[in-house]
């Protein structure tokens, strides 16, 4: 294949990967249909000798065109104007697409192509988007080497490229050579770009990184002390693993299935927000390797489970119930018993724990307070028709027995509901509330419950709640984790993925009963078995990719790059700390040594200078050594050899500064020669000089003196004009 | 020189608006898909900075001139490009330029290598056609390349300064022009004293096998009792001698328009070369006197060195120089072509002489 040939097809594919690019960025795939064609078939149609394309005067009003639609929809949404700039630029390609195929051309249609690709950019970060950026990186490089080449042999060509003739390597050699040029290059850029990327200063703004948080989030139920429903993201989860349980005594939990607890939310401040409750409180335990009692429980059935930890963990899973907890190593925790949570410093978390607790549900303490109410009377009303269709009063009974059993009917209704169908289950929340009628106005449990029953586990649990306590019923949301899969020793693996959200309700006093409102759409969550299709597969390295271009990629800041350079450099900061201290000491010694202001200062900078300055002149020294050398043909040779010729080396030097610099070509004595026309002078001692060279520089006879060198240098510098002794 | 003319693709400032577009909405919108493409920019300018360099080292250069070219017709210089041996980078899309100075010339291809490896020779033609007549100077080769990534063309000079003679054009001449000028001459047909295939009697010499019957000197033969052959002479071609008459200044000429005045003596400078090739290329001894200015003065000969003498002597002939009082000594063998630029004034010494003048020449030359 010719260096035309794969120049104008990988050119053609540049340009419409960045139309893809911009198609995904705008989620229009129209876009990719109408752009794309047209760029496939304006590649067709000009292609060749036989090839028709536009015109300089109709292509220029097809860019007037263009500008007037751009402006057009600009008018249209002018908060947004990126997207119309996309689409004008997507019709300037096409365009540029059908104009004739000139260098210029091509070299527009590259910049167009880079322009889409950075309004694309700035549109959308999204996994799909990044993937095609990758993929259109090595080719812009690969389109830029060989345009450089086309464009090289256009200009040399009078800039025409007509009846060029097809440009071929001459030979294996120079294919291998060239494709190995365009493998080195592209390795070399990524390198840089990888190593720029890394390095590159961030934080300048707090709003880096903001476009990845409006776009996507990572699984934070599993450990979080806050729900946020309002982030409109899209949840992703992996199949990371986060601990390995397993069960050292005691009973099995119910179907198999464990649930390890990491925080409670009761108290809600509105606009999706949900946080603990007001009155739970941390308290302080120092744990070590033997059993640390966080609380007494009554008597009852009790297990024991062995946790360890894969990475460590804010909130520190448990199981609900938990009376006594051992870690590895001393370290403190934090216990909080009304909602049964261990908290941990994430630096000195255990990473292996084992903790004691009572079977079946979470015990509650007796005084436990808690804000019960729900405000929003559409909730209200919801939760009222929910309990007239199931035969329940819409107020609890008086009579307390009455009352546990009306709460736990209620309950189990109001799941009923969450579960019956109307309500769908997705991560996918980029869409979820983006309606104007509902953008801003409404309450994000409300919108759930009442207007778009679309959510994840979160919003099931919120959406429980929310009835519950709109009708009295003491309830909260839980996050944790629900492990059902085992390895082949019989340990529960919890991953990222088995991250949840579920309810609890204060069914009797003392207990705290489970409710998981989510319905079935989340498979792995109700004991089915894993799911390895290939459709399950691919979804879960979707996953994974998304995870890693938004956690590691897009996430990538001033926070992560501080890691990473605590990580490769753990000491970095204290030595560089350590030395500004020592220079500081050092300076101060010599202030005090000399004793008088700060002359020890002073007279260190000096010595610094003089030092960095002689280094220098020795480098340079050096490197004109090296230089003589080569000119004289000496390479590799002693001193001594070398500096019996230095004067060339300086007359050489004369020569360059007095304007008649001899080509590398010309041998001195034919330079003299040519120098004698006009200078005369200066022809005759460098002819002189010449002589002198090769004399030594042959070893053959030579007894002069170097005072007669040094009068004829004298006499060249004189005739040259210039001054001896810079650079003598 | 050509790549200005050929081209208005600048690279760099690709780059800088690409900068320029990139920068500041990678810091200000915290995106880092930006920071990625801003990068990219980066990376592409410091490997766009370092590479052409080092593709480069260890380039050398050497010209192939021709000996002459010639006015109107495609000149080529060739450059020997070689690159020493231990570089690791292939040198590609190495374009040479030429710096060309002394004669007009529309340059159609400048030199342009696709690669150049370590231990390579390659070769790459500057082709151009020279417009005017003199001394071509080639003062320095610039061998340069902007690979990878166009942002910045490394360059390389190499010497030495090196001149080329362009010759005048030629035109053919009308035969019956030429064959005016040959019966202008004192004589006709002539032999030479060399041996040779002619009709003339030159001596005998002993007969050689195969030798031809009417080539026997019978008589001689009978005489000396051993076969004696006949030798001839060897015909001489006719002679022309071209004068160019440039003893009048270009402002004293017919002609009010100094710019046409002195069209009108590189046509009279065109008509003599053209004569001179023409009658060359006829098989007739040609010589050159050029009346008016310090410039050699070439008798009738034959041969290729001769004739490209006379067309140096003619391409470098100074028209601003002072024009010296002719002298008129031109053979009186040869038929004589007096050209003159503006219009005939007949020399006194030379009566037999054809006069051309350069204006007639031209309307001649631009009809169909």
């Amino acid at each position: 294949m010719t260096i035309d040939r794969v120049f104008s097809w990988s050119g053609a594919a540049l340009v419409l990967l960045s139309v893809l690019g911009v198609g995904v960025a705008l989620d229009a795939p129209w876009m990719l249909l109408a752009g794309g064609g047209m760029i496939v078939a304006a590649r067709l149609v000009t292609e060749g000798p036989r090839g028709r394309w536009l015109s300089r005067r109709v292509s220029l009003l097809c860019t007037l065109g263009a500008a007037l639609l751009g402006i057009a929809l600009i008018a249209q949404q002018p908060a947004d104007p990126l997207g119309p700039i996309a689409i004008f630029a997507v019709c300037l390609t096409v365009i540029k697409c059908l104009e004739r195929r000139t260098m210029e051309n091509e070299a527009e249609r590259l910049v167009l192509s880079f322009l889409l690709v950075a309004l694309s950019a700035m549109i959308s970060v999204e996994a799909l988007f990044g993937l095609i950026f990758l993929l259109w990186v090595p080719l812009a490089i690969l389109v830029l080497l060989l345009f450089q080449v086309q464009h090289g042999r256009t200009t040399a060509r009078g800039g025409s490229q007509d009846a060029l003739p097809r440009l071929r390597p001459a030979g294996r050699r120079a294919r291998k050579h060239l494709a190995m040029s365009v493998a080195s290059n592209i390795v070399l850029m990524a390198g840089l770009i990888i190593g720029l990327f890394l390095v590159l200063p961030r934080g300048l703004t707090p709003e880096l990184s903001s476009a990845v948080a409006a776009g996507v989030a990572r699984t934070s139920a599993g450990n979080s002390q806050r729900l946020d429903l309002v982030s409109g993201a899209r949840i992703i989860s992996t199949d990371t693993q986060v601990a390995r349980v397993e069960l050292r005594t005691g009973p099995e939990p119910l179907g198999g299935i464990l649930r390890l607890r990491t925080g409670t939310m009761s108290d809600y401040s509105g606009k999706g927000d949900w946080t603990p409750s007001w009155t739970s409180h941390l308290r302080e335990v120092s744990v070590g390797p033997s059993w640390t009692r966080l609380d007494t429980l009554p008597e009852g059935a009790s297990f024991t489970l062995e946790i360890e930890l894969m990475r460590p963990l804010e909130w520190l899973p448990v199981p609900p119930g938990i009376e006594q907890i051992k870690v590895d190593r001393f370290t403190r925790l934090q216990w909080d018993a009304s909602r049964g949570i261990v908290g941990a410093a994430s630096s000195a978390a255990p990473l292996r724990y084992e903790v004691q607790a009572i079977a079946g549900d979470m015990p509650a303490a007796s005084n436990i307070k808690g804000h019960w109410e729900w405000h929003d009377a559409s909730v209200l009303l919801l939760a009222r028709r929910i309990l007239e269709e199931a035969g329940l009063p819409i107020r609890a009974p008086s009579s307390p027995r009455s009352r546990l059993t009306w709460i736990d009917a209620a309950c189990d209704a109001f799941v009923e509901h969450l579960r019956s169908g109307r309500y769908q289950y997705t991560l996918d929340l980029r869409r979820v509330g983006q309606s104007d009628a509902i953008r801003y106005s409404t309450d994000p449990v409300t919108r759930f419950l009442l207007e778009e029953p679309v959510g994840h586990c979160e919003y099931f649990a919120a959406g429980f709640t929310a009835l519950a306590q709109s009708v009295g019923i003491p309830a909260r949301i839980v996050t944790g984790f629900v492990a059902f899969d085992r390895d082949v020793e019989g340990r529960w693996i919890v991953r990222d993925r088995d991250a949840h959200a579920w309810a609890e309700v204060l069914t009797e006093p003392g207990r705290w009963e489970a409710f998981d409102a989510t319905p079935s759409a989340g498979p792995l969550l109700h004991g089915q078995e894993a799911d390895y299709s290939f459709a399950a597969r691919w979804a879960r390295l979707r996953s994974a990719i998304e995870l890693w271009w938004y956690g590691d990629v897009m996430g990538y800041d001033a926070a992560a790059q501080r890691m990473m350079g605590d990580m490769i450099f753990p000491q970095w900061r204290v030595w560089l700390t350590d030395a500004w201290r020592w220079a500081g000491r050092q300076r101060e010694r010599l202030d005090l040594f000399f004793g008088f202001g700060i002359v020890g200062t002073v007279w260190a900078l000096v010595v610094a200078a003089l030092a960095l300055g002689g280094g220098f002149v020795l480098l340079r020294r050096r490197r004109r050594r090296r230089r003589l050398a080569a000119q004289v043909g000496l390479v590799g040779a002693g001193r001594g050899a070398l500096a019996a010729v230095s004067f060339y080396g300086e007359a050489l030097r004369l020569l360059e500064r007095g304007g008649h610099a001899k080509p590398e070509a010309t041998t001195p004595l034919a330079w003299a020669e040519e120098l004698r026309v006009d200078r005369p002078a200066c022809g005759d001692a460098l002819a002189w000089l010449a002589r002198c060279m090769y004399r030594r520089r042959f070893s053959l006879h030579d007894n002069t003196p170097d005072a007669q060198v040094e009068l004829h240098m004298n006499e060249l510098a004189r005739a040259l004009g210039v001054r001896r002794g810079r650079g003598r | 020189m050509l790549a200005s003319k050929a081209s208005a693709v600048r690279p760099s400032l690709a780059f800088i608006l690409a900068l320029m577009l990139v920068l500041p909405p990678a810091f200000l919108r915290g995106n880092n898909l930006l920071v990625l493409m801003l990068v990219m920019v980066l990376a592409a300018a410091v490997l766009g900075l370092i590479m052409p360099g080092l593709s480069l080292s260890g380039v050398r250069v050497r010209r192939q001139l021709p000996r002459h070219g010639r006015v109107g017709e495609p000149m080529r210089i060739r450059y020997q490009v070689s690159r020493d041996r231990g570089h690791f980078w292939p040198a590609f899309s190495v374009g040479i330029d030429e710096h060309l100075d002394g004669v007009e010339v529309d340059i159609t291809q400048s030199a342009w290598l696709l690669h150049v490896a370590s231990g390579d020779t390659v070769h790459g033609d500057l082709l151009f056609v020279p417009k005017t007549r003199g001394r071509l100077v080639l003062d320095r080769i610039t061998a340069g390349t902007s690979f990878p990534f166009g942002l910045h063309r490394a360059k390389r000079r190499f010497g030495p300064r090196r001149e080329v003679v362009v010759h005048p054009r030629t035109r053919p001449v009308p035969a019956s022009l030429l064959r005016a000028a040959r019966g202008a001459g004192l004589d006709g047909p002539r032999s030479s004293r060399a041996r040779g295939q002619g009709d003339e009697w030159h001596g005998t010499r002993p007969a050689r096998p195969g030798e031809r019957l009417r080539d026997i000197a019978w008589r001689v033969s009978a005489h000396r009792d051993e076969l004696v052959a006949l030798e001839r002479t060897c015909p001489r071609p006719p002679r022309m001698m071209v004068v160019l008459d440039l003893t009048r200044e270009t402002a004293s000429l017919d002609e009010a328009d100094l710019e046409v005045a002195r069209q009108l003596e590189e046509a009279a400078i065109e008509c003599a070369a053209s004569l001179l090739m023409e009658g060359h290329q006829s098989g007739d001894e040609v010589g050159l006197r050029v009346l008016g200015m310090e410039a050699a003065a070439h008798d009738p000969r034959r041969g290729s060195l001769h004739v490209d003498r006379m067309m140096t002597t003619l391409a470098l002939l100074d028209l601003d120089a002072h024009r010296a009082s002719p002298r008129m000594d031109c053979g009186d063998r040869s038929g004589v072509i007096v050209v003159q630029p503006d219009r005939i004034r007949p020399l006194a010494a030379m009566p037999g002489a054809l006069h051309l003048s350069a204006r007639t020449w031209r309307s001649r030359m631009e009809t169909p």
